[in-house]
């Protein structure tokens, strides 16, 4: 009985305790947030919940006063209250602050002060800055709270939440929101002003948002950061995305996007998800996509699918080689890269739909990072699930990672840089090559900007000026905007009479400029080039059934590090591998669970890779890991983490044939390891096996344009013209052929091309080569023919070229004549 | 089919099961394919983290983070089953059971549907009744194999759920609930008018929507039947809409998918007005309207 009463004793002091320490002095004042919908640089919203009493006043001076209410030089009285999702919501609006200042401040009311806090306005003229974004904080409070505490270690300016904030749009849910939201209030007392989007779940419509933040009615907005360093658009994507909205977005973009360095922008809805179930924001794409890259939009941060996505720079297309309206253009200065899609905890969705043009994708909890450089903006996606063994960014050191923070590491680099274009995002018009522009006019010093895509391969390419009356001049740069006085090409005729002819463009963008000197009216801009021949899309064999596997079939764990690079010394086998049906090439021991097998491939220009397809022969189970990150896991496999000991969920039949496809951002430049292991259903299983071909489809680079140009001449009739192939059956493939300065549809190979030993004042390799662009001459050594390296011109060897007609002799030399050197010439499709 | 009744002979029953099957088979597809609203329930923390650890053992972290493949896999074998069950629609008739449990089990996840949509639009209510004649559309081919096509019980029922439909479809357009962009942007899309035009048009539509739901419940003849006509064609146009505004030829399929079977989904808003036009006009000796 006593024990008993204790027990309650110490229960009541545990609740009273727990009363006492959420029960501060700022008991009438609680789920603060701070809010940026005006000009960061002067302004600032502090919001908050009242709990009890009249409105409270905010104090507050740029000297930390701490509580001593009295000593802060400013007040400033609440200019909007509103009783929404069962909150009294205030909202005090502070205006005239200095830039890039910390400002301290209280909230008091008639109880006394709150607890004192600060933040920092943003800066008025170009300095390097860091900000957070992301969205979608609905259902999964554990990783959100790790997300919010990961914020006021990062001690970002401010962050952008792109939507979604809760779940259902009801009182609770919103409480605990906004009792989350307090852990992103530093130790310190430091604040983060947030920036506001709507996102479908804020079902309320566009007044849960204003309610809630004191943002706009429409949920839309535009503020500068760094003066013209960067302007960060908050757009709402669950209003049209044209309408209103859409003509105040071209408006402001017209307007300001000409002088601001990076423009950025963030909405819920992605355009194009990387999730299979999502459907594809038509409206959004429509009305957005073209008015970004027209003004030079740089990063996109979209949400809604739960999962994590980057992409390559991309332009609107539905032209050819694009995927889902978007072709990636690295050269052109307007290309606007996406990230996102909302992680901030939310449960989890596969990211299933990833595009040719995406650079990574993947599904955990995370937000972006972003560092802000005059030139560039450094993106990292960070992981919020070890918030716990994060340090933290001292106060003035935002631009800083600190230690144990985990950054995702996809295959394409853990930072996304988004180049900055010299602050000359002004608008540039679509210049179609054949299609002239008529009727262009301007007065003296007025400067009209096009821009035309250019293709691999184009050759003979000619902008012209003509007709009409005045003085116009013509400047070309490749992939910048020219100036007059900093240009590739530029043509400064009297009168309208212009021409620059460019033999061998390069491929991408070519942006054309046409200035007055005087007045000019009534004049015609064409551009014409000789369109290259497009390589089609092929489908190329990267390594066949019965290649040669390293195995292990010791029925043990593996090696930890066996899906990645590097020898194990595992005996060697080729396909198929197995026991018990007789139809191994390969056997390996019997009546264990698990066999693991691993190989490499080298790949190349894996840009120009849109498919990776695995045709398996399996029994019963199979788990394929592609550079260390599981790419395909068979249905008869259970899920979660498995072992050596860990059986497949079900028997399948004799040698399972499967073909599927994986990503192909799991592909790296170079070496690519695959790993696969394979599971019995149990160890009296009579059988298993094993075997794998990969293939990848390319869509053919500027490499092969050279080759096909070749074939288009020396040969009319259909066959086995593709690259690949070997035409002439001679055990050479026809590109192989072509680069060595052969003909492959000629039976007889002249041998002296190919590489071979010759004697001159030394050993050396001779070949002849085809001094074609869009081949890549790959030099490799060995001392055993065993293991190869590239070879380090003026390390290795040296290199002697000699015309010889259209060709080339070349002659490699070793320089270090006291070894036998082993040498591999490779010619590559660039 | 349409027309394809021998008992009927007005074509009823074809253009009932028709719809049932439309119904079934997209609602199925979007699941198969896309996904459910059920999905809101699965992943509401609040309502599922009992379950999950009670039955399933699992803590919410390891469950949100690995459920989407689970829910996927269910959603799709839903899926084929609606699909199965708007075939099946074409099969049904007295006394064969088999087809009728089938119609039953598809009603079932029919309703479970439209509570999901209610629960993921934070129970507007608007949500619920526009999605009447989608969910309770098998009933309504129940009802009619049990106790016929021009039976009062199965007029009364029609009339009733196209009322709710048009209803709520009207607590949206009209503003009672947070107008959707979808709608303001359909209107945009299709028929090129400016944002205020669009919201205009639309609250004009809603009060519209709302005015023929009453008087499609009213016992006069004129009454149901002008209300019944408008319901046809603006239940026809909303649901065209759908695909029409989403046509993209950027995309796979140019928007056809899931767009085409979002507006197919939405056959029964057009097609069993049409059904109570067609018994009112042209009354069988059972039917009953007034």
């Amino acid at each position: 009985m006593n024990a008993m009463i204790s027990m309650r004793h110490a229960a009541l002091v545990l609740i009273a305790g727990t009363v006492l320490s959420t029960t501060p002095a700022d008991a009438e004042t609680r789920r603060f947030r701070l809010v940026w919908a005006n000009d960061p640089t002067a302004t600032a919203t502090v919001g908050w919940e009242q709990v009890s009493g009249g409105p409270a006043v905010v104090h507050y001076d740029r000297v930390d006063h701490g509580t001593e209410v009295s000593a802060y030089a400013h007040r400033r009285e609440v200019d909007r209250e509103e009783r929404f999702r069962g909150m009294h919501n205030c909202f005090a609006r502070l205006t005239g602050l200095e830039p890039d200042t910390a400002y301290y401040f209280v909230v008091v009311d008639d109880d006394g002060p709150s607890r004192r806090f600060y933040f920092r306005t943003a800066p008025a003229v170009a300095k390097p800055f860091a900000f957070v974004a992301g969205g979608d904080s609905r259902n999964y409070r554990k990783p959100r709270r790790k997300a919010n505490r990961l914020v006021r270690k990062l001690r970002p300016l401010f962050v952008a939440f792109t939507g979604d904030m809760i779940n259902k749009d009801e009182n609770g849910e919103w409480w605990q929101w906004f009792d989350d939201w307090q852990q992103t209030i530093a130790d310190d007392g430091r604040m983060f002003p947030v920036l506001p989007h709507r996102g479908n779940h804020e079902s309320g419509g566009n007044e849960v948002i204003d309610r809630l933040f004191d943002t706009t009615p429409g949920n839309y907005y535009a503020l500068d950061f760094g003066g013209d360093l960067m302007r960060f658009y908050v757009l709402n994507s669950e209003i049209p995305a044209g309408g209103k909205q859409g003509a105040w977005l071209e408006g402001d973009l017209t307007e300001h996007a000409s002088r601001i360095r990076h423009l950025c922008v963030g909405y819920h809805k992605p355009m194009r998800p990387v999730v299979l179930a999502k459907a594809e924001g038509a409206d959004e794409y429509d009305q957005w996509a073209e008015v970004f890259h027209r003004h030079g939009v740089d990063l996109v941060f979209e949400s809604d699918s739960h999962s994590v996505k980057r992409t390559k720079p991309l332009v609107p297309s539905t032209g050819p080689g694009s995927v889902e309206g978007f072709t990636a253009a690295y050269g052109d200065p307007n290309a606007t890269v996406y990230v996102g899609e909302g992680c901030w905890g939310a449960p989890l969705r596969a990211a299933d739909d990833a595009k040719p043009w995406m650079l990574a994708s993947g599904s955990f909890n995370s937000f972006e990072l972003v560092h802000v450089y005059e030139d560039r903006m450094e993106v990292r996606t960070v992981r919020v699930d070890s918030e716990a063994g994060v340090g933290g960014n001292a106060e003035g050191d935002d631009l800083g990672l600190p230690a144990g923070l985990a950054v995702w590491e996809p295959a394409s680099g853990a930072v996304l840089t988004v180049e900055g274009d010299g602050g000359r995002s002004v608008e540039v018009a679509t210049l179609e090559e054949g299609a002239p522009q008529p009727d262009l006019s301007g007065a003296a010093g007025r400067e009209l900007l096009f821009r035309l895509r250019v293709p691999a391969g184009a050759s003979d390419l000619e902008f012209r000026l003509s007709g009409g009356e005045g003085n116009a001049d013509l400047f070309v740069n490749a992939r910048t905007l020219p100036e007059v006085d900093d240009h590739q090409f530029g043509s400064s005729q009297p009168g309208n009479d212009e021409r620059i002819a460019i033999g061998s463009p390069e491929e991408g963008a070519y942006l054309v400029m046409v200035r007055g000197t005087t007045a000019f009216s009534g004049v015609t801009l064409e551009a014409d080039c000789t369109a290259p021949v497009v390589p089609p899309a092929r489908v190329v064999i990267a390594f066949p059934r019965g290649s040669e596997w390293s195995y292990h079939d010791a029925g043990t764990a593996p090696d930890p590090k066996w899906k990645q690079p590097g020898a194990l010394g595992w005996p060697k086998g080729r396909g198929q591998l197995g026991y018990g049906d007789g139809d191994e090439e390969t056997t390996l021991q019997g009546k264990h669970l698990a066999y693991y097998f691993r190989r490499s491939v080298t790949l190349r220009d894996i840009d120009e890779i849109s498919n990776v397809e695995f045709d398996l022969l399996y029994d019963d189970g199979a788990i394929l890991h592609l550079n260390g990150v599981q790419a395909y896991r068979t249905a008869s496999m259970p899920s979660g983490p498995v072992d050596a000991r860990t059986p497949a969920d079900t028997r399948v039949g004799e040698n399972t044939r499967l073909v599927f496809s994986v990503d192909p951002a799991l592909l790296v430049e170079g070496e690519n390891v695959i790993a696969v292991q394979v599971h019995n259903q149990s160890t009296s299983s009579s059988d298993i096996s094993f075997d794998l071909a990969m293939r990848v489809t390319r869509s053919g680079g500027a490499g092969v344009a050279g080759y096909l140009r070749f074939v288009a001449e020396h040969r009319s009739a259909a066959g086995e013209t593709a690259p690949e192939q070997d035409h002439n059956g001679n055990g050479i493939p026809n590109f192989a052929e072509y680069a060595f300065g052969l003909d492959p549809f000629d039976p007889v190979t002249e041998l002296s091309h190919l590489p071979r030993l010759v004697d001159g004042e030394g050993p050396a390799i001779e070949f002849v080569r085809r001094p074609d662009p869009g081949i890549r001459w790959v030099h490799q050594v060995s001392a055993d023919r065993t293991d190869w390296r590239p070879g380090v011109e003026g390390e290795d060897f040296r290199m002697e070229v000699r015309e010889a007609g259209d060709l080339e002799r070349v002659r490699l030399i070793p320089l270090d004549e006291t070894r036998k050197t082993f040498f591999r010439v490779e010619p590559v499709e660039r | 089919m349409p027309g394809d009744s021998t008992k009927d002979g007005r074509g009823v029953p074809g253009w009932v099961r028709l719809t049932v099957f439309l119904t079934l088979f997209c609602r199925g597809w979007l699941y198969l394919r896309w996904d459910s609203p059920l999905r809101g329930i699965f992943w509401s923390e609040d309502w599922m983290t009992w379950p999950v650890d009670f039955f399933l053992h699992l803590d919410w972290d390891a469950y949100a983070s690995t459920s989407d493949a689970y829910l996927t896999f269910l959603f799709r074998a839903i899926g084929i089953l609606l699909m199965v069950a708007g075939v099946g629609a074409f099969f049904v008739r007295r006394g064969r059971t088999r087809g009728s449990d089938l119609l039953m089990v598809a009603l079932c996840f029919s309703v479970l549907h439209a509570f999901a949509a209610w629960f993921e639009k934070d129970w507007q209510i608007g949500m619920l009744l526009e999605l009447a004649l989608q969910a309770w559309c098998p009933l309504l081919l129940w009802i009619g194999i049990r106790r016929g096509f021009g039976a009062p019980a199965f007029l009364r029922t029609a009339r009733l759920l196209a009322a709710l439909t048009f209803v709520g479809h009207g607590l949206y357009a009209i503003g009672h609930h947070p107008v959707p962009g979808s709608f303001v942007t359909m209107s945009i899309r299709v028929l090129g008018m400016s944002e205020d035009a669009a919201k205009l048009f639309l609250q004009v539509a809603g009060w519209l929507d709302s005015a023929v739901a009453i008087l499609i419940l009213t016992p006069w003849r004129r009454a149901i039947l002008g209300a019944g006509i408008y319901m046809v064609a603006w239940g026809f146009v909303t649901a065209l809409a759908r695909v029409v505004s989403h046509y993209d030829p950027a995309v796979r399929f140019h928007g056809v998918d899931p767009w085409l079977f979002e507006t197919l989904v939405r056959t029964a808003h057009w097609a069993i007005p049409l059904v109570v036009v067609i018994l009112v006009f042209k009354p069988s000796t059972r039917s009953v309207a007034s």
